[in-house]
């Protein structure tokens, strides 16, 4: 180890140390995934209630096709046809913060509690 | 060092350094697609192995900067093309630059300072870190950067791994003499 290279691993080492504490804080105040946003080239394109049951929604846009499905309090990207498939391996997301992204779509999916104050005027289920 | 290349007249030598980036760019062009056959992704998403950054890094250290610039736009383009991917086009682009500007400052630096092994776990972090960056500014949200943890710890996965490989490439390269090395690392 060189005198910089110990100086960047001590701040990377600070960085991971930081994300871990705010990860491990945020548990204790676990709140009750209910909605998920969907936004669409950076606009609110969706807002859907998470159910136990399973339903699908499709999202058409100039840019491509996606399909996410909702089943037991979560969301999953089901299908889509952008070519590096790497919203799918997000896989299926069900607690608050978590998100889904489709880059070459432009989607993004985050899921957020009841007592959020966005978006609940605009539920589609 | 130099004694071999001073030997050449001034545009056999330039010859020799486009050669040398046509081959180092077909390496980093065949190990991006290989790497894209790798279904790496279902762990953390959007993380890569990054192989090409192993040709990249050897370029950087025994060429120079302008070189592995110039390397780093045709490998862009010509992974773009083959694998179709001009949707994310914009992303491996910014992520390739900053990845690119971080290690070219830390070369320049000198070897006294940084080893390659950190070069090139700086280089995975900021890549992960400007793909981030720019994917946020495109969708107007900062949001994805809940996974800023899960690409930083990649990028220092990937960065070692890259690291060693580029380390034994500088070292084998070198025994061919076939061009002066500007950091002979110790």
């Amino acid at each position: 180890m060189k005198r910089g290279d110990i100086a960047i691993a001590a701040l990377i080492f600070i960085a991971l140390s930081w994300f871990a504490y705010s990860a491990l804080g945020k548990d204790n105040k676990h709140e009750e995934a209910a909605y998920a946003s969907i936004y669409l080239n950076g606009e609110h394109y969706d807002e859907v209630v998470l159910t136990k049951e399973e339903y699908e929604i499709e999202i058409s846009s100039e840019r491509g096709y996606n399909r996410l499905k909702i089943s037991n309090m979560g969301i999953e990207m089901v299908e889509a046809d952008c070519p590096d498939q790497i919203c799918l391996g997000f896989g299926h997301i069900h607690s608050t913060s978590e998100n889904t992204v489709c880059l070459p779509n432009r989607i993004l999916v985050e899921i957020h509690g009841a007592d959020d104050a966005e978006g609940v005027d605009a539920i589609v289920s | 060092m130099r004694k071999e290349s001073m030997q050449l007249s001034p545009d056999q030598y330039q010859l020799r350094r486009l050669i040398i980036i046509s081959i180092f760019a077909s390496l980093a062009v065949v190990l991006g697609v290989v790497e894209a056959l790798i279904p790496f992704t279902v762990t953390i998403p959007g993380a890569k192995l990054g192989l090409g950054n192993i040709v990249v890094l050897a370029c950087l250290v025994c060429l120079g900067g302008r070189d592995a610039l110039l390397l780093i736009v045709i490998k862009t383009i010509l992974t773009s093309f083959i694998l179709g991917s001009f949707s994310t086009f914009l992303f491996s682009v910014f992520g390739a630059l900053s990845s690119f500007l971080m290690m070219y400052v830390m070369v320049r630096l000198g070897s006294k300072l940084f080893s390659l092994m950190m070069i090139s776990v700086m280089g995975g972090i900021v890549h992960n870190l400007g793909q981030l960056l720019a994917a946020s500014i495109v969708l107007g949200t900062t949001k994805i950067f809940y996974y800023l943890p899960f690409l930083l710890v990649a990028g220092i996965a990937t960065g070692l791994f890259v690291g060693a490989a580029s380390k034994h490439l500088i070292g084998s390269l070198n025994r061919l003499q076939l061009f002066a090395v500007r950091n002979p690392q110790s």
